[in-house]
């Protein structure tokens, strides 16, 4: 970006500030001084915070290209370039992923007494590999910050963790990684494909590159079956991250075992990688492979599977650390659906629902933390009457509750309302599945909060539970008041996110052989007030 | 209308004649002739019992008790059946969830460990072992070279 | 023959080295154990002169011409190798230093064994010829079993070299007996002679078996399936700074010469053997990966990561034909070395308290005893498993690469999710480390530890950030084919 005549690499100092702070703190700040790495900690991630608030400001709306884009050359002999730039979805991924860093930094001040140093060193390492995730516009550069995140997010559940934290902290690992890797397969055959040709196919002999840009480009004329082959090479890798079914079970273990922060970071925005790389990545660069009826049927099914199964597996959940993860396999049911409409509803509704579950379940992960370290315990049956003791809690968690469940005036509603119409545009009955999701979401998180809040308190340990403190509270009110912005006022987010959502919808729109009528939606179509575009309503 | 205006007039001028002027002598009269049927008038035919009898009591509450019950019981089955439902499949989810899928990931873990074991013993720690493991392994690959060259 | 004043020069390294050895040798009987690290001193300082006569020569105009009757050759290949062999050989000694110091087992021998290891292996390298590389393998192999028995009063150490000496001569002999019926074929034993004669000659089935026991013989020395069977014993018997030395010197050489004979000499046969390399590479992934998964002993476990790699590096071998074959079997030794002999350097410090102390349990709560080598060891267990930013990643990806290529995208597949798996067994290390309570006592490291990790360490990590100029270098050093 520009300031002044002076060009700046403002998603570079976005990305690696918090890397600087971390060095800062490993050199210059002994372990003793626990509060002085507290506050050099919460002053960098509020660095970042501020350094990518003018990427909102100076974003765009209706430019089609990515933006902020930085370039260098960085292995030339295999064609891999620094390449750095942002459109619309990682836009508001990183903004959500630099404010959750800030609250997850703050919640950590009591919760993490041991080892402190080591802590926040690895809390601001993985926010900067998150960071450079989003922002990689070089397919080899985005893979070494998608594999290089796993390492701190490791250590984060294995050291802080709770009983069981050395199995969650490897399956972890290994589950993502398993995934990870056959996506470097499928990398290295698009680059094939581009240069000298690979397994019998004519390579299209371009200069090597790794550019997305590029690569989408040429992913985007290859046959179908060989978009079928690569596809299902990085769905691996995506699918486990999202955690689509059956894919998912690692994530109930990493979420229940992690520490507070580390929960909150794994939902609001590890889980969003996964989501990020199907709309960056499989959309646009296969789409006659997910627009083939079987594999959209298959997508599609999984999708509405994660949501009901994933549902009902939480409706029976005792932990609550465990419920609340259980109920993101099914919330992120819900954006792949979105995303796999392949309709400006279904697709916008779906990115934004990616952001608005960062927001409400990364809230409860909060809230949840902060009743574990008052009665060190996360079972649903130690608790009842808690809305006597703590009925400002009780009103934070009763907010983010009906966030999370898709209340109207909340931000869950916009987004769900958007997947519901996208998905019912296609077929009446994946919105018909999506809605039974939608009526035990409210089911398993009612009855939760009745169990939790309500009735007596039948347990003496509750019975004089202090309120929350004025930095807990502080960690709670940006997520209220993002939840009650987007719910009440959700134009802005949407402006950012069509035209991204156009572009994808314009790859895969045109060739789908069983609907001809998935023409282009019209990608100059006025947004109206509210910035739902339709879809057609089938019969 | 007539005919009930006339009526209520005969009963005014009745009413006086025996209870304003007469002192109640011929209602009494009546009331000892005709006890019954003195009774049935005076507790003007025992209209609201009735109604208390059978309307209200036996209709509307035992009734509407009775509605209760199937309300409560068989028509709230609708939601509660449908909670019952979900909750034993909830049940039967979280379980197959539990062994099957996740056992299916820590089935692979289970796998490889077994394969580990399997490697372990080709470690005999005797030379002899050894070269005989080498021997035939270089055997075996000209062979199947050999074979199907 | 006559040699010319150029033929002296290219063959100064051997030379230089072979004096420094005997040189070594004679005057360690003025050094008692006290003094020993003179010894040592002296060993890098003779290595490190080496290496500067091969960067000089590496200079010199027309280097790459063959000499000796086309017996020697001194291309860049070579170069790349010998660097990197009298690296490890500077690293070995600075780990032995107070290891073999503190064993009541003289130490000018050891040093000066080393120095005449490394005379094989610089032969090795540049050896053009089938029969000069057969001799070179044998003095660098005579050598290492001595090394690998030094401790003689340990009966580890006794046994691993009486196994590595008799499964060693075994090998030998299969690799002698395919030569010679390579010879009985061809009349000639130069590699560029060969690869011409077989340019008309038909296949015939005992060329063809000779060829694979020549590649029977040096998957032996790769320590690939089913050859391996001696390296968990040797490894875990040999002094653990030997070992260090074995899983990086001896393999570089074997790899060079593998390299050298199979894409110089029997390139027309690709069709014959690549199949079976690639089913070898596969057992050897697969074995080795799994029989590391729950490994105790420290050095076992590493000596079965040893064999994993080496089935990696031969997924270069198979991609031969293709740009990043040769290429990225050099990136990959190269990331190799420096990460895995960092990671046994760190099994020598935690030795310090003796020879015995060997299971993974010795490297519980290393974070608290000493924060830096808990690092240090981490960086090179993401190097082994291949994750990025480090050099284990980059070499990874070429192989990967190489073998995509050549179109064996199944071993391809294979090779990832072992690569996977193998992150199991490295993180056990690091869980120990990191999450689990040892004794607490802060440890030190000598200087001399300090610096050969430290080297490894810096290594491993800038060539994972930076590869460009290391990458581009090691382009130049791919052998060209006439």
């Amino acid at each position: 970006m520009q300031l002044m005549g002076l060009w700046i690499p403002i998603l570079s100092i976005v990305t690696y500030v918090p890397l600087a702070g971390a060095l800062a703190i490993v050199f210059f700040l002994p372990k003793e001084r626990t509060g002085a790495i507290r506050t050099l900690a919460t002053a960098t991630v509020i660095a970042g915070f501020l350094a990518s608030l003018p990427l909102w400001f100076l974003f765009e709306r209706g430019h089609a290209g990515y933006q902020f884009v930085e370039l260098a050359p960085w292995i030339p002999s295999l064609g891999v370039d620094y390449h750095f730039g942002i459109d619309g979805i990682s836009l508001v991924l990183i903004l959500l992923t630099t404010l959750m860093g800030i609250i997850a930094v703050v919640c950590s001040y009591t919760a993490i007494t041991e080892r402190q140093k080591e802590y926040y060193v690895l809390l601001l390492l993985l926010q900067t590999f998150m960071l450079g995730t989003f922002c990689s516009l070089d397919l080899f550069l985005f893979y070494v910050f998608w594999e290089v995140m796993l390492v701190p997010m490791y250590f984060l559940i294995g050291v802080w963790g709770s009983d069981r934290r050395l199995y969650a902290a490897i399956k972890f690992f290994l589950y993502t990684l398993a995934g990870s890797v056959l996506m470097l397969l499928g990398i290295i055959a698009l680059y094939f494909y581009n240069t000298t040709g690979f397994l019998g196919y004519k390579g299209l002999g371009n200069a090597p590159t790794f550019s997305i840009e590029k690569l989408t480009v040429v992913a985007q004329g290859l046959p179908v079956d060989l978009q079928i082959w690569l596809f299902f090479a990085f769905f691996l890798g995506f699918a486990i991250k999202v955690p689509m079914f059956p894919f998912h079970t690692w994530l109930p273990d990493a979420h229940t075992e992690a520490p507070t922060a580390g929960s909150v970071i794994l939902a609001a925005v590890l889980l969003k990688m996964g989501t990020y790389g199907f709309v960056r990545f499989s959309l646009p660069m296969f789409p006659d492979a997910i627009t083939t009826p079987w594999v959209l049927t298959l997508m599609v099914t999984l999708a509405i599977v994660g949501i009901v199964y994933g549902a009902m597996v939480t409706l029976v959940q005792k932990d609550m650390k465990r419920l609340i993860a259980y109920s993101s396999v099914s919330h992120l049911g819900f954006v792949m659906l979105g995303v796999f409409a392949l309709n400006m509803s279904g697709i916008q509704g779906g990115m934004l629902q990616m952001v608005n579950h960062g927001i409400s379940t990364g809230g409860l992960f909060l809230l949840v933390g902060m009743i574990y370290e008052r009665r060190h315990t996360r079972l649903i049956s130690e608790y009842g009457g808690i809305a006597r003791q703590m009925p400002v809690y009780a009103t934070y968690f009763l907010i983010l509750v009906l966030s999370s469940m898709g209340l109207p005036l909340l931000n869950g509603f916009i987004g769900e309302f958007a997947i519901l119409q996208g998905a019912f545009a296609r077929s009446f009955w994946w919105a018909f599945f999506a809605a039974t999701g939608i009526v035990l979401g409210a089911a398993y998180l009612l009855w939760l909060y009745q169990r939790v809040f309500f009735g007596e308190i039948t347990n003496p340990a509750n019975a004089n539970l202090p309120d929350l403190t004025p930095r807990e509270q502080l960690t709670l009110v940006p997520l209220v008041l993002l939840a009650l912005w987007i719910g009440l006022y959700p134009k802005p987010m949407f402006d950012v996110l069509r035209v991204p959502s156009e572009k994808i919808v314009e790859a895969v729109g045109g060739r789908t052989a069983t609907e001809p009528q998935l023409a282009r939606e019209r990608p100059s179509a006025p947004v109206e007030a509210s910035g739902l575009a339709e879809g057609t309503p089938r019969p | 209308m007539f005919a009930s205006v006339g009526a209520a007039a005969v009963g005014l001028v009745l009413a006086w004649i025996w209870y304003a002027q007469g002192e109640g002598r011929v209602p009494a009269m009546i009331a000892a002739r005709f006890p019954r049927f003195y009774r049935l008038l005076e507790n003007k035919y025992f209209v609201d019992e009735f109604y208390e009898a059978v309307f209200v009591e036996g209709l509307a509450k035992r009734g509407g008790r009775f509605l209760w019950e199937v309300d409560a019981t068989v028509v709230d089955l609708i939601p509660n059946g449908t909670a019952a439902v979900t909750r034993g499949a909830s049940w039967a989810t979280n379980v197959f969830d539990k062994n099957v899928v996740d056992g299916a990931v820590n089935g692979v873990a289970d796998g490889f460990q077994s394969g580990w074991r399997l490697a372990r013993r080709a470690q005999t720690g005797r030379v002899q072992n050894y070269a005989l493991v080498m021997g035939a392994g270089l055997f075996g690959l000209v062979a199947v070279y050999l074979i199907f060259r | 023959m006559k040699l010319s004043a150029s033929d002296w020069l290219l063959l100064s390294p051997e030379l230089f080295l072979t004096a420094a050895g005997l040189f070594l040798l004679s005057i360690s009987v003025f050094f008692g154990k006290a003094k020993e690290e003179f010894l040592a001193f002296l060993t890098i300082l003779f290595t490190a002169v080496t290496i500067g006569i091969v960067v000089f020569i590496s200079g010199y105009h027309g280097h790459e011409k063959p000499i000796l009757g086309g017996m020697f050759v001194v291309d860049n290949f070579a170069i790349f190798f010998k660097v990197l062999m009298l690296v490890s050989i500077i690293l070995t000694t600075l780990a032995s230093v107070r290891f073999v110091g503190n064993a009541p087992y003289p130490g000018g021998e050891y040093y000066a064994l080393l120095l005449f290891t490394g005379v094989g292996m610089l032969f090795m390298v540049s050896g053009n010829n089938l029969i000069s590389i057969y001799v070179a393998l044998e003095l660098m192999a005579l050598s290492s079993y001595i090394l690998a028995g030094y401790f003689k009063g340990e009966i580890k150490s006794t046994e691993a070299a009486l196994k590595y000496f008799v499964l060693g001569a075994f090998s030998s002999g299969v690799l002698l007996y395919g030569l010679s019926l390579v010879y009985g074929i061809a009349g000639r034993m130069g590699l560029p002679e060969l690869a011409k004669l077989f340019a008309g000659v038909e296949k015939s089935n005992v060329l063809l078996v000779g060829i694979l026991l020549i590649l029977a013989g040096l998957l032996f020395k790769v320590a690939a399936v089913p050859f391996h069977v001696w390296v968990p014993d040797v490894y875990e018997g040999a002094p653990t700074p030997v070992t260090a030395f074995f899983s990086v010197g001896p393999k570089l050489a074997a790899y060079a010469i593998l390299a050298r004979i199979f894409y110089v000499a029997f390139p027309k046969f690709h069709a014959d053997w690549g199949l079976i390399v690639a089913v070898v590479a596969a057992a050897t992934m697969v074995v080795g990966n799994v029989a590391a998964l729950l490994q105790a002993n420290v050095k076992r476990m590493l000596a079965y990561s040893s064999i994993a790699h080496a089935g990696y590096a031969l997924l270069g071998v198979i991609g031969f034909r293709t740009e990043f074959g040769l290429w990225g079997i050099l990136v990959y030794l190269l990331a190799y070395t420096f990460m895995n002999f960092g990671a046994f350097a760190l099994v020598v410090l935690l030795e310090t308290k003796g020879y015995a102390a060997e299971s993974v349990s010795d490297f519980n709560g290393l974070a608290r005893r000493n924060m830096t080598a808990a690092v240090v060891m981490l960086v090179f267990l993401l190097s082994l498993a291949g994750i990025p930013p480090t050099a284990g990643f980059i070499g990874k990806y070429y192989l990967f690469t190489a073998a995509m290529k050549a179109g064996y995208a199944w071993l391809a597949v294979l090779a990832v999710l072992m690569s996977a798996v193998s992150l199991f067994y490295y993180f056990r290390i690091a869980a120990a480390m990191f999450f689990l309570e040892g004794d607490g006592t802060p440890l030190k490291s000598s200087y001399t530890l300090t610096t050969a990790v430290l080297i490894c360490a810096v290594a491993t990590v800038l060539v994972g950030i930076a590869p460009q100029p290391v990458v581009e270098a090691l382009r130049a050093c791919v052998i060209q084919t006439p």
